[in-house]
């Protein structure tokens, strides 16, 4: 039922099994889909939701300001009595009221409806017709309690050969040679959304150039026209690697130093990746490994 | 011995208003007349006081509205 979608197996899996219990008992889990940005938390939710036969309501929680504005302009207008799977997107965003309220919305055992009193009035949450879907980049951000009450669905960077497929799957019409593919999907970071951005590119690429061969000479090109780099690195990262190589091994104070940027912004933005793929390491202090001096010099 | 001083202001439990009909005060100062009211009671009806030199003006009060800020979403149906 997911077929149109490539990688997170484990994912499908739990979702089908969810969506054929729905069928039986008109219910579904709590759901709180968490992963890095471009896993694809909303296209599953949108799957999903098809699955269920019900219009998906996404909503970007960073625009919900209170229970009032909550109640008055998604609740009462668009959600109350309808049938419908509610995505609610970056909920570490929620205001604080509104994860209160879910907080005794959300806390049912069996029960397919929940009413709740708010200021004189009743809200009644129909679990039957509605299905709660939670969405975020930042788990460690929701309050403890609220998550108890989800089911945590984890998504997984994606691996090489699915992102070559999702390549491939949008571009049929493009003739790839030299294992290229293999060389494009090392530069998407795991990550599927940068897959869909880098068939556009190919696309636009493949199109001015009038030609439906894409091949090493052609992506070498591409690289150099819209700045792509090894291991799809940054700027960003690719200095870092630069200070380390020069200075030697580095404290996370003096890469701060070295680079202009906060300690939070390198922890956060740039280590990361650097890590995950061994081009640098920390041992007390930080270091370029040989692979990152060779990514270095190749960039 | 000590003089008794004579005590001022209002005596305590007067008051200085009566209540009155307004048709029955239309009918002294007329439908254009002007009636002094006071300013604590306007506010308390909602109407806000605008001082100026020349004269004094009454605008209806108008809380600063700020505007109201909308959720984002966004609805996706499925053809079967």
């Amino acid at each position: 039922m997911f077929d149109s979608l490539i990688g997170q197996d484990h994912i499908k899996k739990q979702l089908q099994f969810y969506a054929e219990s729905h069928e039986a008992t008109g219910t579904s889990p709590f759901l709180m889909f968490n992963g890095a940005k471009g896993l694809g938390k909303t296209e599953f939710a949108k799957q999903y939701a098809k699955q269920l036969k019900k219009p998906l309501l996404e909503i970007n929680c960073s625009t919900i300001k209170n229970n009032a504005q909550f109640f008055e302009q998604i609740f009462m207008p668009v959600i109350m009595d309808n049938e419908l799977t509610i995505l609610f997107d970056e909920a570490h965003a929620l205001p604080k009221d509104l994860v209160m309220a879910f907080l005794t919305v959300f806390n049912v055992e069996s029960a397919k409806s929940k009413r709740f009193e708010w200021r004189e009035n009743t809200f009644e949450f129909n679990f039957e017709k509605q299905t709660y879907i939670f969405a975020t980049t930042e788990l460690d951000k929701l309050f403890p309690p609220f998550k108890d009450r989800l089911t945590i669905i984890d998504f997984k960077p994606y691996e090489a050969n699915e992102l070559g497929s999702i390549l491939k799957g949008r571009l049929d019409w493009v003739n790839f040679q030299d294992n290229i593919v293999d060389d494009i999907s090392r530069t998407l970071r795991g990550n599927a959304r940068s897959a869909v951005k880098r068939a556009k590119e190919i696309e636009m690429y493949c199109e001015s150039r009038n030609t439906k061969n894409f091949g090493a000479k052609q992506w070498n090109e591409l690289c150099d026209l819209v700045g792509i780099k090894a291991y799809g690195l940054t700027n960003t990262e690719i200095e870092i690697l630069h200070t380390l190589k020069t200075r030697g091994d580095c404290t996370l104070g003096m890469l701060s130093a070295a680079t202009g940027l906060s300690r939070t912004a390198i922890q956060r933005d740039a280590e990361t990746y650097l890590l995950r793929k061994a081009l640098i390491k920390i041992e007390g202090t930080r270091k370029i490994t040989p692979e990152g001096t060779k990514v270095l010099a190749c960039v | 011995m000590q003089k008794q001083t004579k005590q001022r202001g209002r005596p305590k439990g007067s008051n200085s208003f009566v209540k009155l009909k307004l048709s029955d005060l239309i009918s002294i100062v007329g439908a254009d007349g002007i009636v002094p009211v006071s300013k604590i009671w306007l506010r308390e009806n909602g109407v806000g006081v605008v001082e100026s030199s020349a004269k004094i003006q009454l605008a209806a009060a108008e809380e600063p509205v700020a505007p109201e800020e909308k959720i984002e979403f966004a609805i996706t149906s499925f053809e079967d």
